[in-house]
Order: C-alpha cells, then sequence, then structure tokens
C-alpha cells in the first residue's frame, strides 16, 4: 500500500464522526477528528508537521462553523488550504452558493463508496 | 374619517343654495356651500366630495366652464356632477366631459322628489365604490398573510428535512460500514457486544428522529393553537432527579457532568410531561452548548410556586441574540449557527406560557448561560 496521507474530519455529530473514523481507520487512514472549526484550528497548530491530503467540513457546527473554519484555515495555515482537497459536507440542496474557491461538495446522507474514492484519489495516488 | 359623503352646491345666489340645501338635506350626508366656480374649486382641492350640483347660470365662470375644470384636474375629475339648469335647452348639450364621468341634470323649479332620487343613486354609488376599497384592502392583506404563512411553512420543511438528515446519515453511514466489516471480516465480528452497541447506537439516532418529528408536530399543534395539557399532581423537584436519572447514559455520552441541587419539596399541579420536555431541552441545549464543563440544574421554591434553572459553562450567548433564541426556527449567526430545528427554546416557552409561566436567560459571551424558568401554581385542574 502507498503511503497515505491523512484525512482531517471536521464534524460536530458525534455518531457521524465516530462512524467516520472507523470507516477510514479501517482502510488504514490516519484520522484526525475536530469536533468544530476551532478544535480543527487548534489542532493543526499543535500537528505543526500534518498536511491532510483530504479534510471534510461540516457546515454547521457549534462554536465555529464551517465557512468560518475555511476562512480561518486560509488565514492562519494557507499551505494546508492550498495542498488539501477540501470537501464541505452538507444536508443543504442548494449549497451552491458557496463562494470558496477550490472546494468541493459532498451530500449528505454519502455514500462510503465515494468516500472511498475520494480518499483514494487524495491521500494515496501521487 | 367621517363616515359622511360630502356634497357640494354650486349657485351664485344664496337663497338658491339655501334651498337646494334644505332639499338634499340627509343623515348620511354633510352640505358645503359655494357661492362661485372659483370658490368651489378651491374648496375641492382641500376635501373631498361624492357629488357636485352645479348651476349653469353664474357669472364669470358657468357650470359647464366650472365642470370643463373639474375635468382637468386629478383630484376632481372623477367627481359626479349634477347641473341644476332652467331650461332643457340645446346648450345643455354644450358640456364635453361626459366621457369622464357620471353626469345628470336636475331642472328648474327643482322637485323634490326627483332631487332625492337623484341624490341617492350618486350615493349609493359611492357608498359602493368605499366599500370596494375595504374589500380590496381586506384582501391585500389576507394575501399578504397566506404569503407569509406559506412562506413560514416552506422554510419550516427545509429546516426540519435538513435536520433529519444528520440522524439519517449516521444511520446510512452504519448500514454501510457493517455490509462491508461482514464482507470483510466474516460473520465472526459480530459479536454479542459488538452487536449490542450497534442497536444501542441505532436506538439513539432513532429516538433523535423521534424527537426531532415530535417538535415538528408540536409546532404544528401550537401554530392552529391546539397543544394539549394535561395536568396532574406531582413533586417539581422528584419529577427532575428521575428524568435526570432515566437520561443518565445520554448525558454521559455528552460528556458534560450534571450537577442537581434540588432544595424545593414543593408540589404542584402542572402538565408532568410538557415540563419534562421544557427540563430535557434545556439540558441537552446546555450539553450542546457547554463544551464538556459542568452543567448545573437547580429546582426552587419560589413566591408563586416553582423554579427550574439550568447554568452552563459554554461560550455564552451575545446580548442581541438573546431574544432571538426564542423565536421559531431562529437560526444565530456569525459562526454560532444553531444546529437543532431551533424549535426547541420555541416550544418551551409556548409550553410555559400555557402554564402562565415564564422563561428568561442570562448570560455573557464567556461566562455561559443561565435559563430561569418560573413555574406558578396553577388552580386549573
Amino acid at each position: 500500500m502507498l503511503p497515505c496521507k491523512p484525512i482531517l474530519i471536521v464534524e460536530d455529530d458525534r455518531a457521524i464522526r465516530s462512524a467516520l473514523q472507523d470507516f477510514f481507520s479501517g482502510e488504514d487512514y490516519t484520522v484526525y477528528l475536530a469536533e468544530h472549526g476551532q478544535a480543527a484550528i487548534n489542532l493543526l497548530a499543535l500537528e505543526s508537521t500534518v498536511i491532510p491530503g483530504l479534510i471534510l467540513v461540516d457546515l454547521m457546527m457549534p462554536v465555529m462553523d464551517g465557512i468560518t473554519f475555511l476562512t480561518e484555515l486560509q488565514k492562519k495555515h494557507p499551505l494546508i488550504y492550498e495542498k488539501s482537497a477540501i470537501f464541505v459536507m452538507t444536508a443543504r440542496t442548494d449549497v451552491h452558493k458557496l463562494n470558496l474557491k477550490a472546494i468541493s461538495v459532498i451530500k449528505k446522507p454519502f455514500e462510503l463508496d465515494e468516500l472511498s474514492r475520494i480518499a483514494l484519489k487524495y491521500c494515496q495516488e501521487n | 374619517m367621517s363616515s359622511l359623503f360630502k356634497i357640494i352646491l354650486v349657485d351664485d345666489l344664496k337663497d338658491n343654495l339655501i334651498a337646494l340645501e334644505a332639499l338634499v338635506k340627509r343623515d348620511d350626508v354633510e352640505i358645503i356651500k359655494a357661492e362661485s366656480g372659483e370658490d368651489a374649486l378651491r374648496l375641492m382641492m382641500t376635501q373631498d366630495f361624492a357629488l357636485a350640483l352645479i348651476d349653469v347660470q353664474m357669472p364669470n365662470m358657468n357650470g359647464f366652464e366650472l365642470a370643463e375644470l373639474m375635468r382637468g384636474s386629478n383630484k376632481t375629475k372623477n367627481i359626479p356632477l349634477i347641473f341644476v339648469t332652467a331650461t332643457a335647452r340645446a346648450q345643455n348639450f354644450l358640456f364635453k366631459g361626459y366621457e369622464s364621468g357620471a353626469v345628470d341634470f336636475l331642472l328648474k323649479p327643482l322637485d323634490a322628489h326627483a332631487v332625492n332620487c337623484k341624490i341617492n343613486i350618486f350615493i349609493e354609488l359611492e357608498r359602493s365604490k368605499r366599500e370596494q376599497k375595504d374589500l380590496l384592502l381586506k384582501l391585500t392583506q389576507t394575501q399578504k398573510n397566506l404569503e407569509q404563512v406559506a412562506l413560514v411553512r416552506d422554510e419550516f420543511m427545509a429546516i426540519a428535512s435538513h435536520e433529519l438528515k444528520t440522524p439519517l446519515t449516521s444511520l446510512k453511514l452504519q448500514a454501510q460500514l457493517r455490509k462491508r466489516n461482514l464482507q470483510k471480516k466474516g460473520v465472526e465480528y459480530f459479536t454479542p457486544e459488538t452487536m449490542t452497541k450497534m442497536f444501542n447506537d441505532d436506538e439513539r439516532q432513532l429516538q433523535r428522529i423521534t424527537h426531532l418529528i415530535d417538535d415538528m408536530l408540536d409546532i404544528s399543534r401550537i401554530s392552529s393553537g391546539k397543544l394539549s395539557m394535561n395536568f396532574e399532581q406531582f413533586n417539581l423537584g422528584d419529577m427532575v432527579k428521575d428524568l435526570v436519572e432515566r437520561n443518565q447514559e445520554l448525558f454521559l455520552q455528552a460528556e458534560c457532568p450534571i450537577e442537581l441541587d434540588i432544595s424545593s419539596s414543593i408540589v404542584g399541579n402542572w402538565d408532568r410531561f410538557r415540563i419534562e420536555q421544557v427540563v430535557m431541552n434545556l439540558i441537552t441545549n446546555a450539553m450542546r452548548y457547554g463544551q464538556k464543563k459542568p452543567i448545573l440544574v437547580q429546582v426552587r421554591d419560589s413566591a408563586l410556586g416553582g423554579q427550574i434553572i439550568v447554568k452552563d459553562n459554554g461560550n455564552g450567548i451575545a446580548i442581541e441574540n438573546q431574544q432571538k433564541i426564542f423565536l421559531r426556527f431562529e437560526r444565530v449567526g456569525s459562526g454560532q449557527e444553531i444546529t437543532g430545528l431551533g424549535l426547541g427554546l420555541y416550544i418551551v416557552k409556548k409550553i410555559l406560557e400555557a402554564h402562565k409561566g415564564s422563561i428568561q436567560v442570562m448570560s455573557k459571551l464567556g461566562d455561559g448561560a443561565t435559563f430561569l424558568v418560573e413555574l406558578p401554581h396553577t388552580n386549573d385542574t
């Protein structure tokens, strides 16, 4: 198996977080978890050598929501913002209004097959 | 605003005006007199007339000339005209303003009956116009109201379906994960311990969905004024203690330790199920925003009845949002998005209102939030 880049999951729902962790760990990825935007920023500050291959971020979270997190990320960790593949997870059906560039959208509820493909593309291939 | 109809009488002879006034006099009419065309025009600029009775034979400006001038101004062009004339000669048809509105004639010497009949017709016309205007206003208002209701309902549906997707996402992920695990690891992977955890997890998500749907039903009942209440005697402190114990596992999951302080032994007549709903709502909110710090739940006696206090040590609520959180699906912006249907506190407020009680929040940013519930004694059975 090729060297893997880690995955960062920013999601406030405990059950979803836990399920995603189980899934990606099962596929041998290193997973970093954060409950909301602020926790994710703090985590990245602590683990300063980590550049995730893939960031999955929920839009609606307490303390710091998805959009604010991405804005902060661009400010505080511009390298990560540029290098990581960023996917916004949302239950909303009108998210084409997102104005952030280079951000993809994945709709809830998602298919594990799709997640698998995304992780493969951004965390394993060169 | 007076509901009298205003009529203007125009004649250069004062005696004629007085005589005409006597003929035209009615309970639903206010009579204004003018002795020249110029005076009449001046009066018509500042008052609204339902009808003008104009003498044709006047010096300086005759009746027809006055009528032509009236037709030339927006304010006066629609006033119905009755020309009062001594002759039925051809000159009467020199008036060119027929297309612009109602025109009629009265022949001198005036016949009281004829005058009354004609006045009647025009008054009824004006009354009709007023009623139409009122109806149109009412219709427009009703339309606006309906549009508002439709908007609220649409937004509600959007938010509800969005919120339901979270537990559904979780259930779907778990189902897919389990399928994969079965394929990869075989049925041995599914030990009794693993399966028990799986079923518990599923139950929790299903509870959430049920709770959301119950909230939706409550909202719908509140909107149609049908929120049901069943009063019974119970001990408030015991109820809260019991509620917290029953939900221990759920609260453990949230990792916010709950401190119970029950100093009341008050027994009251309230809707137990609904008050449990209130307390449960406040505690789950505290956990969501409590940042894993301890939550205090107090039950105290008050002058009016009972008090329930739920205090968390999370980020707190900004002053400008403190009233908003009690509104229906109000979402607080700028990075402090409230998840859930945003209905919880609205329903809580409505339940307490139905008990003639109240809820207040005290909070400072960075210093947590304290919710204070006042539950007065009721005399209802």
